[in-house]
């Protein structure tokens, strides 16, 4: 989500912070000078402006510490911003989120920690008096209540969200599996239509409405509802299973059996995916089971699950190529491509002699369009390999790929002379 | 050289397999009703704790440690109400565990207890013949032989016993001569005609293959929430199910394969009912972490799984869910059967809506079901005419696995209380009061049983506890006038299983079915009660026996009748008792 005021750019924040070097900011803040009352309003201006900037600096620390995926630390800088700002509603609605994210240990339990879910919520309100306009305040405040089983503390939340945005297609979502959940199946099934207005795209909304369809007895349109949601994300046998089910009470034998042969194609993966969200349930600090979680969802192009799980298993084990390659890669098909270089650099550096970070960076380069780091680094690699026909046959093969013909023949030219061919790496 | 590729993924870790700490019992905690409870005796459903009284209490279900280290030790069994010695009232029968790896014959037995018609309960174990120190798990009461006299068929952690009923509250273990001894660990029987030859056949659902040695010495766990507690059903593997064929009289054998049974999918309730309305009986079977079965039948020649094709398998979300008990019941009167199936916590008890031709939809969200049974893990369960006014209303009995949630704030419980549900306006809440006092205390509750054990008309419940005396809950609702229906069929299926009723009074019609394995691996009464509410009389109750023979017996006055099928075209018997 994006707070509705965005962070204040590297450069103001570090002037800023000016003010307050060479001294403990939160110490200036918290003790105001003894005997100054005359010039207590400039001080108070002063120790103001230093509490901000270390506030800010905090906020920006907790915002780093969540994408290096360390959530207990970025709490602490969370909880440090709102200390020394008590109006930065930005920090009392990251801490808030990240909360709610703590109130459960468990990828997919309803199962929460109450006492950490109402601070969550105290947090998200405390944001929300600060800017009473801002609908992504609203919406956490809904999906926060929601979690608590306060039905109408989230629909009052989820309906001020959607009535200050009414695009907000995740607040939509949320307001609809609230009603769903109260029993309120038609207005359940309004705001899930809604919520495709707002976002077409969403495969889980359009799997939410069709289940309310079916509720209400609609199967042709439950049925419509499913399969778009199957042609926007195929990986879900649990769509496939309603499919089928709607399509026999609809008498349609071969949707039905259209319907069975997508469960049971994506019925192995769904039962490996648990195996490995079981695993990290168990073993949250083994870097290698989030990684592998991580590769679960690149399998399929989750792209964003992915990169989540590829994230914190960096944070537990930055010393491992592989989990910075497939980040990389991730981060490339994200259109995240600083970054994306960054991990595939990392991979190469931690492991110099293997070719694939070479391959996927010289794959960056091209999408990217950088055309010397290409040439360098391909030169480079060339260079290394020259007495490795696999190795050229694969760079060969990659330039072939991507369309630069003379290079490609040049280096499967060179491969070939060293006995390694397609076919032969085929054979393999 | 350049490596080609990074190395592949290392091979999946192992699940932890590390000894689990020995940590001081949890203490059941004592009932908690003040004057802010939400359990009173001012609503319009009240139970008392009849236990002290009854001689109930003098029973202990022992099931292993406090801890529960090992997936044994949490299941639970079930009781079961019936007439042993055919003498009008209703004697109980209350299954036992024991402690894992214990010497043969050294576990606590099972017990009988002979009823005296007024509610107070004797045990009469060892007069009955019953020494059963095996783990049992389920019990099925109902004479299986068809000469008259109530049989016992309990399904155990180790082989499962078949007590042949002799007459006068006596029995003789029968299990060897049966061929039905299953050595697998067993679950829901249930008793049916499956080829309607006249005689009752047997489904045994089977659970988990536990590997006793290697699992207690290997003590293994995982997480839950977080916390570290036994590990299972899922990542220990499954035991199939049986299904033997009666051969005549008590003797049996097993025709699972060639039938198209035999999953291996952690099996708990199982449910023997019509569902297409083919007159042939299927099964319903709930699995526990895995989709749930529903057998069509197919003419007594196989069965073939349609629970997804018809809507049972999983919850609206498409997800599989903790199956362990299920009620059956035309809930909404609209003539179709209705599916409640009891789940873990973190997850709801389903509800799935019969529709038009056998299929049937997850409708628990708009019925107000879902949020009050989220945080209960549920296990026995029944629909049942409690204030006896026409339409049915729904308990289940909750407790945890693990004793473990207790320590931390996960917003479950272990010991959980009983809850009952009322249908106002099409949808279900629990009712003001949630049934009396006598609800508020909380158990690890497991199997229940109904029926009318003080002879008063209306319905009462026998729950079976773990680690604990059993509770009996005696009914004192302000009830209304009740017809109590006892069939006895005219072949060797004397207890009418599969037979369809269907009452017509003040405009309304009541659906039951005979000899319905519901609940959780516990047997309740066979006599069906139907609420009349205010009326002194129905107009109408059409039976559809077994076999497809249909009659109907008009005019009948509040009070219990049994009505005894004759053979051929001749007009079925109807006595009052």
């Amino acid at each position: 989500m994006i707070p509705a005021r965005t962070a204040v750019p590297p450069l103001l924040l570090a002037a800023l912070l000016l003010p307050g070097c060479g001294k403990g900011e939160g110490e200036g803040a918290a003790t105001p000078p003894t005997g100054a009352a005359p010039a207590a309003p400039k001080a108070e201006a002063g120790q103001g402006q230093k509490s901000t900037a270390s506030a800010m600096l905090a906020y920006q620390t907790g915002l780093q510490l969540l994408l290096k995926g360390d959530p207990e630390r970025a709490v602490g800088e969370f909880e440090r911003a709102v200390g020394l700002d008590a109006r930065m509603s930005e920090a009392h609605y990251e801490l808030g989120k990240l909360q709610v994210h703590l109130s459960s240990k468990t990828i997919g339990s309803q199962a929460r920690d109450l006492e950490i879910l109402r601070r969550g919520i105290a947090s998200l309100e405390k944001a929300r008096d600060l800017e009473p306009a801002n609908d992504h305040y609203w919406f956490w405040i809904g999906r926060a209540r929601s979690i608590e089983n306060d039905v109408e503390g989230a629909r009052t939340a989820l309906s001020k969200a959607v009535e200050l945005n009414p695009r907000h297609a995740p607040a939509w979502k949320a307001l609809g599996l609230v009603e769903k959940g109260a029993g309120q199946t038609q207005a359940a099934r309004d705001a899930f239509q809604q919520a495709i207005q707002a976002d077409p795209e969403d495969a889980g909304a359009f799997f939410q409405l069709g289940q309310t369809l079916e509720e209400l007895q609609d199967l042709e349109n439950a049925r419509a509802a499913y399969e778009k949601s199957l042609a926007m994300n195929p990986t879900e046998p649990e769509v496939h299973g309603r499919l089928l089910t709607v399509c026999a009470a609809l008498g349609d034998a071969d949707c039905e059996a259209r319907a069975r042969a997508g469960m049971e194609a994506w019925t192995e993966y769904d039962r490996r995916l648990k195996l490995s969200r079981r695993e990290v349930n168990q073993n949250p600090d083994d870097a290698k089971a989030l990684r592998r979680l991580g590769l679960m969802y690149f399998e399929v192009g989750q792209w964003e699950e992915a990169l989540e799980w590829f994230v914190k298993s960096i944070h537990l084990d930055p010393s491992d190529p592989r989990t910075h390659l497939y980040c990389g890669v991730t981060r490339r098909h994200l259109r995240d491509y600083v970054n994306a270089a960054n991990h595939l650099k990392e991979a190469e550096f931690l492991a110099p002699d293997v070719l694939d970070p070479k391959l996927e960076l010289l794959r960056l380069y091209a999408e990217t369009e950088e055309a010397p780091a290409f040439q360098e680094l391909l030169a480079k690699t060339e260079s290394e390999a020259a007495a490795d026909g696999p190795s050229l046959l694969d760079l060969g093969l990659l330039c072939r790929d991507l369309a630069r013909a003379d290079d490609a023949a040049r280096l499967l030219e060179k491969a070939k002379a060293l006995g390694a061919t397609p076919d032969a790496a085929q054979g393999e | 050289m350049l490596g080609r590729a990074l190395a592949l993924l290392a091979p999946l870790a192992c699940a932890s397999c590390r000894e689990e700490p020995e940590t001081a019992p949890a203490a059941a905690p004592a009932p908690q009703a003040d004057a802010a409870s939400p359990w009173h005796d001012g609503g319009p459903y009240r139970f008392r704790d009849a236990t002290a009284e009854s001689g109930l209490a003098a029973f202990r279900q022992l099931s292993g440690s406090p801890e529960k280290p090992f997936l044994v030790e949490t299941v639970g069994g079930g009781c079961a109400l019936f007439d042993l010695d055919q003498d009008g009232d209703l004697d109980a029968y209350l299954t036992n565990g024991g402690t894992l790896g214990a010497a043969p014959g050294t576990n606590p037995s099972d017990a009988l207890f002979w009823n005296d018609g007024r509610g107070r309960f004797t045990d009469g174990s060892t007069a009955a013949g019953i020494d059963e120190r095996r783990w049992t798990n389920g019990v099925r009461a109902g004479d299986v032989d068809g000469d008259g006299w109530p049989d016992l068929y309990l399904t155990n952690y180790g082989r499962n016993t078949l007590y042949r009923g002799l007459g006068q509250g006596r029995f003789e273990d029968a299990t060897e001569a049966s061929g039905c001894g299953d050595e697998a660990w067993s679950t829901g029987a249930t008793f049916f005609d499956f080829d309607r030859d006249g005689d009752l056949d047997l489904f045994v659902a089977n659970y988990v293959a536990f590997d006793e040695a290697r699992y207690l010495a290997e003590r293994p766990t995982t997480t839950y929430q977080g916390v570290e507690v036994m590990k299972g059903p899922q990542g220990l593997p499954g035991a199939p199910d049986t299904f033997h064929v009666n051969a005549g009289g008590l003797a049996f054998v097993a025709r699972t394969a060639e039938l198209g049974l035999g999953d291996e999918l952690f099996g708990f309730q199982s449910v023997a009912f019509d569902f297409d309305l083919d007159g042939w009986l299927d099964l319903f079977v709930a699995n526990d972490s895995v989709a749930n079965n529903l057998w069509r039948n197919l003419e007594g020649r196989r069965f073939e799984d349609v629970a997804l094709r018809q809507g049972v398998a999983f919850s609206l979300s498409g997800r599989p869910q903790a199956g362990m008990g299920a009620a059956l019941g035309d809930a909404d009167g609209d003539g179709a059967l209705d599916l409640y199936v009891t789940n873990f916590a973190d997850d709801y008890s389903t509800f799935y809506r019969g529709e038009a031709r056998g299929f049937f939809r997850d409708v628990t969200q708009s019925l107000g079901l879902a949020t009050p049974t989220m945080d209960k893990l549920a296990w026995g369960t029944g629909f049942e005419d409690l204030d006896l006014d026409g339409d049915l209303e729904l308990y289940a009995v909750n407790g945890h696995v693990y004793p473990q949630v207790d320590r931390f704030p996960l917003g479950v419980e272990y010991h959980q209380p009983v809850q009952l549900f009322e249908r106002v306006e099409g949808r279900w809440r629990e009712p003001p009061g949630r049934g009396g006092a006598a609800l508020a205390q909380k158990g690890a509750g497991r199997g229940a049983a109904s029926g009318d054990v003080d002879g008063d008309g209306d319905l009462d419940l026998l729950l079976e506890n773990l680690d604990g005396p059993p509770r009996l809950l005696v009914n004192e609702t302000r009830a209304g006038r009740a017809l109590a229906v006892t069939l006895v069929g005219a072949g060797a299926n004397r207890p009418a299983v599969g037979a369809r009723l269907v009452l017509r009074a003040g405009g309304r019609e009541q659906v039951r079915l005979a000899g319905l394995s519901t609940g959780f691996l516990s047997s309740s009464a066979e006599e069906l009660v139907f609420g009349l509410g205010a009326l002194a009389r129905a107009e109408e109750l059409v039976v559809t026996w077994p076999l497809g023979k249909v009659e109907s017996f008009t005019d009948l006055a509040a009070g219990r009748v049994t009505i005894e099928e004759q053979a051929g075209a001749a007009a079925a018997r109807v006595s009052r008792r």
